[in-house]
């Protein structure tokens, strides 16, 4: 089933096929969330060619990513966690809305978005996500009480 | 020091050694076409024939990565 996507991919021009000499994929014992791998060909030239695969569609609209390995490429991660622009909200009072938080904390600087990842159930689990277009100021603690009702 | 074999057919037809330092490498290269037990050994470079693949659907497992570079990467 899951190798429909490449069927269509005819490389003719490629003659045989490439010879890998291993695939690695990263532990996930930390993180099952990694999604990358590195394959070893048999030679520079079949790697090369292996790049053709870079931006080609393979499942739900994902452009598969393929470069030529290079370690002193690697980029720092980003985001706005990395970035210092998120902060994490937790005992949210759960007749809460994402625009009551938006309203409550506008105050501290420009809320890019407002995240209260809820359940399948619709209800929320208490806790949400703020990202500010500017980086959080220096460890600002801030305790408040919202009642509702 | 590390050496992945090849599988082929009827017996191993090539192999990868990883060398501690990039001059053990390139002493090894100076093996290149010497005859080790009958046959003509080609030795090159490695370097440069690894690959980093990601964006690929969650659900991916090696033989799905291997399925998708086998068709590329001929000589």
């Amino acid at each position: 089933m899951q190798y429909r996507y490449f069927e269509r991919w005819n490389f003719t021009d490629s003659g045989q096929a490439g010879e890998i000499v291993e695939v690695r994929f990263p532990s996930l014992k930390y993180n099952t969330h990694r999604r990358f791998c590195y394959v070893q060909f048999k030679s520079a030239d079949q790697a090369v060619a292996a790049t053709k695969l870079n931006n080609n569609v393979v499942g739900d609209g994902l452009n598969l990513q393929v470069k030529i390995s290079d370690p002193s490429a690697r980029q720092d991660r980003q985001g706005p966690m990395y970035e210092e622009r998120e902060i994490h909200i937790s005992n949210i009072h759960f007749d809460a809305r994402e625009n009551d938080l938006k309203e409550i904390f506008s105050k501290y600087g420009n809320i890019e978005t407002v995240r209260i990842p809820s359940k399948v159930s619709g209800e929320h689990r208490g806790f949400g996500f703020i990202v500010f277009s500017t980086k959080v100021r220096e460890r600002t603690c801030c305790i408040l009480i919202v009642t509702f009702g | 020091m590390d050496i992945k074999f090849l599988p082929s057919e009827h017996d191993f037809a090539a192999a990868a050694v990883e060398f501690e330092t990039p001059e053990d490498a390139a002493t090894a290269l100076t093996r290149d076409q010497k005859r080790i037990g009958g046959q003509t050994v080609d030795v090159e470079m490695g370097s440069g024939s690894t690959i980093y693949v990601t964006n690929f659907p969650p659900t991916a497992d090696e033989a799905f990565i291997r399925s998708l570079f086998s068709e590329v990467g001929a000589i």
